[in-house]
């Protein structure tokens, strides 16, 4: 990482993490990841009581931090000119936007992938657990895996994550206001989940709800994973490969779009 | 200044871990023992203090339930030739056990009749007070070591401008 870059991140980290944004942000996520408890420790049972609440709590966490933190970092730099200011040393559009979105979304990354860590470590979920039970006659024994379902929720976390900070870096950049911005992006994200809640899970676009989308990916790569490179075999309820392909492809690819399509508006856009 | 700052985060980490303590420390349903899932464990810093509520049992009275070992079950699955980590006899319906587990492992909960019999199904409710109070101290430690700070900042800060 050059200097500069360095540089950029540090002042990005300092201006935009100032008091209270990271003591509300670190609270609220505590608050609603901690509390999520499951003493069974089977496959099914980690995904039914402690993936697929985690998404459905943290939703508005996602929402509400993300539109704060990068709203400040393109909207409010946009709208109070301190982006014009910055501009003036030399330093590319470029870089400045890297250092921003890199910045912003490492912070966010760590602030919620540390309390997914915590959550899990309470949860013993580093540690498979073991169970047996009689099937004709014969004691089978079955691994937990505890493991791998943590890793997926980890995966499905960055995914949501770059997902939304791509969608409001793109709104952010695109109204240069930070109030509309986030007003804007509030609406869809919530928005969204209420449609999506209402078209019940037989259906794809059911999948693109930042709830069902990611617990479906954490699903469905465990049931992959059980079936691929063990003896056993796991179904994947009513989560299909296409309902699957289509929350992984909106966060996936829908991210890359919005984080190509920010790069071109600060590329082009006009701060004055 | 930074250091008043690292004493915000710690505080605000330790009030919420307090906050997220209480939240979760409720009962959870475990659901049927005598099934797979009746096992539980391991855990992380032993030995901890069990609460097993029987919620739902049939039939009601002259229950006995015991603790065993995975390896002591697995076996024969009969009780009487298990070595048991924790027995008692007598309960009934709504009762609540307290016990501790002194090694750490994988264990079921397994509950008999007045004949000797296994119960089919029983709904249970279990809490580990243990794992509850290691919060519950950190969130405390995490909070004590934030207010010294955030006090002791404030201190010098005052003094400085005097």
């Amino acid at each position: 990482m050059t200097g500069k870059l360095r540089e950029l991140i540090t002042w990005e980290l300092q201006e935009n993490w100032a008091f209270p944004v990271l003591e509300l942000i670190l609270a609220i996520t505590i608050v609603q990841v901690l509390p999520i408890v499951s003493i069974r420790r089977e496959d099914s049972a980690l995904l039914n009581n402690v993936s697929r609440p985690l998404w459905g709590s943290m939703v508005f966490v996602f929402a509400i931090s993300v539109a704060v933190v990068f709203g400040r970092g393109f909207g409010e730099a946009v709208e109070k000119r301190k982006l014009v200011v910055l501009l003036s040393y030399p330093v590319s559009r470029v870089r400045v936007f890297a250092a921003k979105f890199l910045a912003n979304l490492l912070a966010m990354l760590c602030v919620f992938g540390s309390v997914l860590f915590v959550e899990g470590v309470s949860l013993f979920m580093f540690e498979p657990s073991t169970t047996w039970w009689i099937s004709g006659g014969t004691w089978v024994m079955e691994l937990s895996l505890a493991p791998i379902i943590w890793v997926l929720m980890f995966l499905s976390l960055f995914l949501v994550v770059f997902f939304t900070s791509s969608l409001m870096t793109f709104l952010a950049l695109a109204v240069k206001r930070f109030g509309l911005s986030v007003l804007i992006f509030l609406v869809y994200v919530f928005g969204m989940e209420y449609w999506m809640g209402t078209a019940g899970n037989r259906v794809p676009e059911a999948y693109l709800s930042l709830n069902l989308g990611p617990s479906s990916i954490v699903r469905y790569l465990t049931a992959w994973y059980v079936n691929t490179f063990t003896d056993n075999f796991m179904g994947t309820g009513e989560v299909t490969l296409g309902f699957f392909l289509t929350a992984l492809c909106y966060l996936l690819v829908g991210g890359l779009v919005f984080l190509l399509a920010s790069l071109v508006l600060m590329w082009r856009i006009d701060f004055d | 200044m930074k250091l008043l700052r690292v004493g915000v985060v710690v505080l605000v980490i330790g009030v919420s871990l307090l906050v997220a303590t209480n939240l979760r420390n409720r009962s959870v349903s475990t659901g049927s023992v005598g099934s797979s899932n009746g096992l539980f464990g391991p855990f992380l810093f032993e030995p901890r203090e069990t609460i097993i509520v029987l919620l739902k049992v049939e039939p009601s009275e002259n229950l006995t339930m015991a603790v065993v070992d995975q390896h002591g079950w697995n076996p024969t699955q009969d009780i009487s030739e298990a070595d048991s980590a924790f027995v008692l006899s007598g309960l009934r319906q709504f009762d609540a056990v307290v016990f501790r587990i002194g090694v750490r492992g994988l264990y079921y909960v397994v509950i008999t009749t007045e004949t000797g019999e296994l119960m089919g199904e029983a709904d249970l409710a279990m809490e580990q007070r243990g794992f509850a109070e290691d919060l519950l101290w950190a969130s405390g430690a995490l909070t004590a070591v934030g207010i010294t700070i955030v006090v002791v900042q404030f201190v010098r800060t005052v003094r400085h401008r005097g």
